[in-house]
């Protein structure tokens, strides 16, 4: 026969069991990860009185249960992961896309004014102070492209920076879950199927804390502790056992840090590997924004500077000498070394010497290539790797000794010197470092090449109709054109000389008087546009002489056209207006981009990207709110639920203690008949 | 199941609307304070892209602009110039006209000459002119070179090039913004076959060749188009020679032989300054010339328009009232006249080119401004903000905050703890 009492104080106990469980939850109102509790009510096992039924003997708490929905929680770290990667990509690209439209850092404004002073250079090509505009603008452009590559570093540098406090972070959480799954591992093992619901919380709240640093797939292991994988499987967090993430120079390119893990004695490199959480946004982040930024400002770079050094070098300065270069030398030796990285694994000793030089800018790709002694055909054998698609574009060997030169997209790389072996690797960068290393290679304004060093000049004593062109000088190299050897002259003087309405004479006028015959009998159509000397460089002299002019008309025989040197030239503005020209000419891609299209392209490209990232964000931001919202429906607390329950308990812990009231009657009544 | 929600959730979701709320006011208000709503190139890639390609035109067609500004200055300093030699020209003609007078004595002509010269001072200034940097107008690309400077025997010659300076006024444009001192005053057409001189390029001597006259037209006539060479064959030794065909000309030196008499001009001695004719040329040589040194009388038919009018001063000074000398006189006031005609003509169609430039650059004006206002709108429809939808936008958004802040507090406010006493 069970006792009242008994039964009543049961009840007391269990729910003073809820009470606290209640008052537990509204302790942990506000706690990040925290599940409302619930103490679940059972009956006592009943009295069997023997063919009179079952009598009841009160209540107890079965056990104090945490509400989780698995799914839910699964769908929220996902979330989390997406959000923060997408998020952390914004946050990144914001910057870039920033900086590189920014008038204040970016490229377009200074590119602008440079040309607009070549103009005004151009109207006036006499004056000194508008050369000294136009050089002052070209210091402003250099040091732009200077100063935005630096920013682009830094930001570089920022990524490798956070990709150690990330790795940090990780590695501080994977301890954390190692250590919580020991202790759930253990109370699993109590044999009560008591579950540690705080514990699990807590293991749960490390994982959503790991997932907004990186993406995990999480597998449960039958003693209850998590198993949690990052990259393509590598265990991260087994048991109690946590692996460290470590960050390291790249052996592939240097100036970009790695992420490897370390298991037992195994290292192996996962950067490309990891998506998700902020790890993986910023790494993506690299790959896809940062990557070839650099790159493309440098071809930008080096497509002004070898373009107009090469416009420039066919013109002629105030002071009658054929233009200079204008910016830095692009292929100057140490330069052309600094583009080949060799691999830290190379066989010592470290002597190899590679001169990348560029060759035509306007094949550049904005691509890296690595060079690979990897012997496929002999053990001298090497071959060229585009890394932008993989491309294998080269091949060649050193077998017949050195330097060794190939030419590939518009490179030109020549294993110069060295003990090149088998197992050798290079990583080429030959526009990485361009936008930095861009320099002006003038300081006096006179230097300045706005004319052209060859001038036409039609005899007054001409009779015909015949009209010279103002002549276009392709070549002022003394190797191909050797009339441009001795400074300030063109050797010989020419001398075209009409023999009759249909043929001309092409003389050497170093005594103008008395010109001497080079060529007889050139073929000339009268009325039309005659283009006299060629711009093949195969042809021999006078044909090829490094200038090209046109006469059209009517000429007779004995009219003659004096082609010399523009000696006091100043006036000339003909080479002005062709470097004026090169701002709208496409000079890039292979002839399809002007300078602003390749510079647009980048921004278009920076700010597609930050664009994309913001809309990711912005849809997993809603995705992750609806996912927060769910779970927090789930398992977090209301207050006012909890009110309810501590009401509910209250008054049946009161009710119980009116039981125990009445047992304490019945006792004194039974007491009272007997006294 | 009643869908349950959790009391922070009712705080986080009414701070995360009053959040929005607060992020998409500043948006609104940052394009209202800014004016644009393009504000970074994410904000719309395509668009940014647009925006660049647009700015750079637009800064090239300024460019351009002030191009054509310039331009305009430059041509409009030179008709300028060549509105003063115009007048010059027409007064030197009406001069020549007086000149011709048969009733004037010497005296007469002398006063007539020294206005001439007056004149060739003046039109000799404009040829000569400089812009206000100081370089030459009518050099051809010699901008530092005095283009119509005499030589040392008082002759014009012109120093200067054929250059012409070209200034890009759209992308696909150039307008010429000079004219060459050869194409304007040097190669004028001339009435009759005349000779223009040169000293050879080579020459190591100090040697000076005088512009030449053709005191014999008609010897000079049958002996055109070919060209004389004087070439010093030793020291103070000089031999003349037809340039086309190597032979030595007959004529005469220093008065040896006595004109009209003529001997083979070879193994001649320099005397400086005498006189040399020879096919119906008169030159002078002046100075030290070398051995091997060359002088070139180059047969042509235009004439440099100060050497024009250098002749008929010189005539003018020389001639004498004897029947051979007045004969010559009117010869040379008749050429003179025809001359000029030709000098006007030639200056006039210069200047209608320069009309015809300051036209074209006009109308390139035009477009371009036209091209401006277009350029300027389509980039304010790119990137400005649209004020009166943000405006609206602004005030939805206010009422929506105000909404949020008031229910949250009011839903906070409600707790079952408030009535558990």
């Amino acid at each position: 026969m069970p006792s009242l009492l008994s039964t009543a104080v049961s009840g007391l106990v269990a729910h003073r069991t809820a009470l606290s469980t209640t008052g537990h939850n509204i302790s942990n109102v506000n706690t990040e990860g925290y599940s409302r509790q619930v103490a679940d009510f059972e009956t006592n096992t009943p009295f069997n009185t023997g063919g009179r039924g079952y009598i009841g003997t009160g209540t107890h708490i079965d056990g104090v249960r945490r509400i989780v929905d698995q799914f839910v929680d699964a769908q929220l770290r996902a979330d989390i992961e997406s959000f923060s990667s997408f998020d952390a990509r914004f946050d990144k690209a914001g910057l870039l896309d920033g900086l590189l439209a920014n008038p204040q850092t970016g490229i377009t404004g200074a590119m602008n004014n440079f040309f607009s002073a070549l103009q005004v250079a151009a109207d006036d090509p006499t004056s000194i102070p508008a050369r000294q505009v136009l050089l002052t603008e070209a210091g402003s452009l250099v040091d732009r492209f200077a100063a935005l590559n630096q920013r682009i570093t830094n930001l570089n540098a920022t990524v490798n920076g956070e990709f150690g406090a990330y790795v940090t972070q990780i590695n501080e959480i994977a301890k954390g879950i190692a250590d919580l799954n020991g202790r759930i591992a253990a109370a699993g093992n109590q044999l009560d199927g008591q579950k540690p619901n705080d514990f699990l919380d807590r293991r749960d709240q490390l994982i959503r804390d790991l997932s907004k640093l990186v993406g995990v797939d999480v597998v449960e292991q039958s003693d209850g502790s998590l198993g949690v994988f990052i990259g393509n499987g590598q265990a991260l967090v087994l048991g109690t056992t946590a692996a460290q993430l470590q960050v390291a120079d790249g052996i592939r390119d240097p100036f970009n840090k790695e992420i490897s893990i370390q298991i037992g004695n195994q290292r192996s490199e996962i950067t490309s590997l990891i998506t998700g959480g902020k790890l993986g946004g910023v790494i993506q982040f690299r790959q896809e924004g940062l990557g070839s930024v650099t790159n493309e400002l440098g071809r930008i770079a080096l497509a002004i500077a070898a373009t107009f050094n090469e416009q420039h070098q066919l013109g002629m300065d105030l002071d009658d000498e054929l233009g200079r270069l204008f910016f830095n030398d692009i292929n100057e030796t140490t330069l052309a070394r600094s583009r080949a990285i060799p691999s830290a694994n190379n066989a010592l000793p470290s002597d190899r010497v590679i001169e990348v030089r560029i060759d035509d800018a306007g094949q550049l790709t904005t691509s890296d290539y690595t060079l690979t002694f990897n012997g496929v055909a002999g053990i001298d054998s090497f071959a060229v790797i585009r890394q932008s698609d993989g491309q294998q574009v080269a091949t060649g060997s050193v077998a017949g000794g050195l330097p060794q030169t190939i030419t590939v997209d518009g490179l030109e790389i020549e294993l110069t010197s060295g003990s090149f072996q088998l197992g050798d690797s290079f990583r080429l960068q030959p526009t990485r470092f361009a936008a930095r290393d861009l320099g002006l290679a003038i300081a006096d304004p006179r230097d300045i090449a706005l004319a052209q060093p060859i001038r036409g000049i039609a005899n007054p004593a001409n009779q015909g109709t015949g009209v010279l062109s103002q002549g276009e000088v392709i070549d002022t190299d003394p190797l191909t054109a050797p009339g441009f050897a001795t400074p300030l002259t063109y050797t010989p003087p020419l001398l075209i000389r009409f023999t009759s309405a249909t043929t001309y004479d092409i003389m050497d006028a170093t005594d103008p008087v008395n010109p001497v015959t080079l060529v007889a009998g050139q073929p000339f159509l009268p009325g039309q546009e005659n283009q006299v000397f060629s711009t093949d460089d195969t042809q021999p002299f006078p044909l090829y002489t490094g200038f090209t002019f046109s006469v059209r008309g009517n000429p007779v025989a004995g009219d003659e056209f004096l082609i010399r040197y523009n000696n006091g030239g100043v006036s000339d503005n003909r080479n002005a207006l062709k470097l004026a020209g090169i701002q709208t000419t496409e000079i890039l891609g292979n002839g399809s981009l002007t300078l602003n299209e390749a510079y647009g392209n980048l921004i278009s490209r920076a700010a597609s990207q930050a664009a994309d990232a913001r809309v990711g964000r912005d849809a997993a931001q809603a995705l992750l709110t609806a996912s927060e919202e769910r779970r927090s429906a789930i398992s977090r607390v209301n207050l006012d639920e909890e009110a309810a329950n501590l009401i509910r308990f209250e008054q049946a812990y009161n009710a119980n203690a009116q039981v125990v009231a009445v047992a304490q009657e019945l006792i004194d009544t039974i007491l009272a008949a007997v006294r | 199941m009643t869908l349950r929600i959790s009391t922070p959730t009712v705080y986080e979701r009414g701070i995360g609307q009053i959040t929005t709320l607060q992020r998409q006011l500043s948006d609104v208000q940052q394009q209202l304070s800014t004016g644009l709503k393009i504000n970074r190139p994410s904000d719309d890639p395509v668009a940014t892209t647009q925006i660049l390609r647009i700015e750079q035109e637009i800064s090239l067609t300024e460019q351009y602009q002030k191009n054509i500004t310039f331009l305009e200055n430059r041509l409009g300093q030179e008709e300028a110039h060549l509105d003063s030699a115009v007048e010059i020209v027409q007064r030197l003609r009406e001069l020549t006209i007086q000149a011709a007078d048969g009733l004037l004595t010497t005296a007469d002509r002398n006063s007539i000459a020294i206005e001439i010269r007056q004149r060739l001072q003046q039109l000799a200034g404009i040829a000569n002119a400089r812009d206000s940097s100081g370089e030459y107008i009518f050099g051809g690309f010699q901008g530092e070179t005095a283009p119509f400077a005499q030589t040392a025997t008082g002759d014009y010659r012109y120093r200067g090039d054929d250059g012409q300076r070209f200034i890009q006024v759209s992308p696909s444009t150039r307008i010429a913004s000079s004219d060459a001192g050869s194409r304007v005053f040097g190669n004028i057409p001339h009435n009759t076959n005349t000779v223009r001189t040169v000293e050879n390029l080579l020459n190591s001597g100090t040697g000076v060749i005088s512009q030449g006259s053709i005191p014999d037209q008609a010897t000079f006539d049958a002996f055109y188009p070919d060209d004389i060479i004087v070439e010093f064959t030793g020291a103070g030794v000089f031999e003349v020679r037809n340039r086309q065909t190597g032979a030595v000309l007959n004529g005469n030196y220093n008065g040896v032989p006595a004109p009209p008499a003529t001997a083979p001009l070879t193994g001649i001695a320099y005397t400086p300054g005498a006189n040399l004719e020879v096919e119906g040329v008169r030159v002078q040589l002046t100075g030290a010339p070398a051995a091997g040194d060359e002088f070139l009388i180059e047969s042509s038919d235009t004439q440099n328009l100060l050497v024009t009018v250098d002749k008929l001063a010189r005539g003018l000074e020389t001639f004498n009232d004897v029947p051979a000398d007045i004969a010559q006189l009117n010869a040379l006031l008749q050429n003179t006249i025809q001359s000029f005609d030709f000098a006007l003509d030639n200056i006039s169609s210069v200047r209608t080119e320069i009309g015809a430039r300051l036209n074209s650059a006009d109308s390139l004006r035009i477009f371009n401004e036209d091209f401006l206002g277009l350029s300027a709108e389509s980039l304010s429809k790119l990137r400005d903000t649209d004020f009166a939808k943000a405006a609206s936008e602004l005030a939805l958004l206010s009422t929506a905050l105000q909404a949020a802040q008031q229910s949250f507090a009011r839903i906070t406010g409600l707790t079952l703890f408030n009535f558990i006493r």
